[in-house]
């Protein structure tokens, strides 16, 4: 079976590891765990037929306090970048993070989620969406679950695509 | 007048004295309760006074207590030996395991150091002598008699992290969530010291080493339990490079079960 190393990175706080956890445990948890700046969880999917499995390396958002090497993100075969809708400073430099992102990992597929969609107001909706621009944007939440499974099974069939 | 009343008159006339010493003790106790309840509500006890009490409880509880306690638990221990030996082995084991262990790996570094340092005329016959009788270096002896053993190996692709095949004897670990933390915590090191062509060798782990080797696109990973001393990372070093070499040459055709044939096959050699 194939293995895809997929990231998820974004600002501090915007919901990464729940996200995972909502997709490996099927579970809501407010707790945050980062002990070197990563954790790695993995799930095996089947798209089309196919078995693949999927390495999810979450990757803590920078504070001022903690510098994260560029390197765990080598390798990627996918990236997931996560908002926080209610926080609009989590997509205020969304095209500088994704075209730093892009240095290394060039021609990778990338969806953006915008996270915590369960407290969405209209107004942030219109600001997120044009921040966006033409990426591919869901809006997910790690509390409900609403697209948590949807997103990755829509990476993962961009990623096979792409290989 | 009524009978009753006529009694009443009779009892009051009769007891007059006992009633009199009735109330006025009724009184005096009342009076006496009254200043109890004063005296409790209104006491409190000097934080002075219950700072030293509780200093000469705590110093004479030792010597009062301590014979009595050592006591009791001397029968209890006594009485229950083999259920204190169940719980207390397997950490004394780990313990004594983990401590003769370091010991073991210091010494057997010290006679390394001193056969090395010691090259004078008559050393270094003695050396030549023991070349030519197969006579072992000291911490190949110790490595011997303590069985440096590989638990696991992995070979993983140093960028993404990802396993690309791997060596088991216990299959007790989940392969791909630790091939993913080693890149992780490698990368860390590596990050974090910013020391151009370094890497991280080596990461202990209780009673496991786990070596790392880096080739260019990939790297070895190589748990060893027991006492890893030089001498065995030498033949380690020697057999993954031998091994890299061998699989290099063949990579235009090998798969991951070929890999992992390989490995088993290589590093059986070892054990």
């Amino acid at each position: 079976m194939a293995s895809k190393k997929v990231i998820l990175v974004g600002h501090f706080g915007v919901g990464k590891t729940s996200l995972v956890r909502q997709f490996v445990h099927q579970k809501f948890s407010d707790d945050y765990l980062t002990t070197i700046g990563v954790k790695i969880d993995k799930k095996e999917m089947s798209i089309e037929g196919k078995s693949v499995q999927l390495i999810l390396w979450d990757i803590a958002g920078e504070t001022s306090s903690s510098k994260i090497p560029q390197s765990y993100k080598l390798g990627a075969h996918g990236i997931l970048y996560v908002m926080d809708v209610s926080r609009p400073s989590t997509y205020e430099n969304l095209n500088e993070q994704i075209a730093e992102l892009r240095k290394i990992l060039s021609n990778v597929p990338l969806i953006c989620l915008a996270n915590k969609s369960d407290l969405l107001s209209p107004n942030f909706r219109k600001d997120l969406e044009e921040k966006v621009g033409d990426h591919k944007l869901l809006f997910t939440s790690a509390k409900t679950g609403e697209n948590v499974e949807v997103a990755f099974e829509s990476l993962t069939k961009e990623i096979m695509s792409w290989t | 007048m009524p009978q009753n009343g006529g009694i009443e008159a009779i009892k009051e006339i009769l007891f007059e004295e006992e009633n009199q010493k009735y109330l006025k003790l009724q009184g005096r106790i009342s009076d006496f309760q009254k200043k109890l309840d004063d005296r409790f509500d209104n006491y409190q006890l000097p934080d002075k006074e219950v700072e030293e009490l509780i200093s000469h409880i705590t110093e004479i509880m030792p010597e009062k207590l301590g014979p009595a306690i050592t006591r009791t638990l001397k029968i209890q221990i006594e009485n229950s030996r083999d259920e204190v030996v169940q719980v207390l082995y397997p950490i004394m084991g780990q313990m004594i395991k983990k401590y003769v262990q370091k010991e073991i790996e210091i010494l057997s570094e010290k006679i390394d150091a001193q056969i090395q340092k010691a090259f004078s005329f008559s050393t270094l016959l003695g050396f030549i002598k023991g070349v030519f009788s197969k006579k072992k270096k000291g911490d190949e002896i110790i490595s011997d008699a303590y069985g440096s053993q590989i638990e696991e190996i992995f070979i993983i692709e140093k960028d993404s992290g990802l396993l690309i095949a791997s060596y088991s004897k216990n299959h007790l670990i989940d392969q791909d969530m630790i091939s993913g933390m080693l890149t992780a915590i490698k990368s860390f090191v590596e990050d974090a010291f910013d020391q151009e062509g370094q890497e991280l060798e080596t990461i202990s782990y209780d009673l496991y080493k786990i070596y790392l080797k880096s080739f260019q696109k990939f790297y070895i990973a190589t748990v060893v339990s027991g006492v890893f001393t030089a001498s065995y990372k030498d033949k380690l070093d020697t057999l993954i490079l031998k091994f890299v070499e061998e699989m290099t040459l063949r990579a235009a055709s090998i798969n991951k079960e070929d890999y992992e044939k390989g490995l088993e096959d290589y590093f059986k050699s070892l054990e």
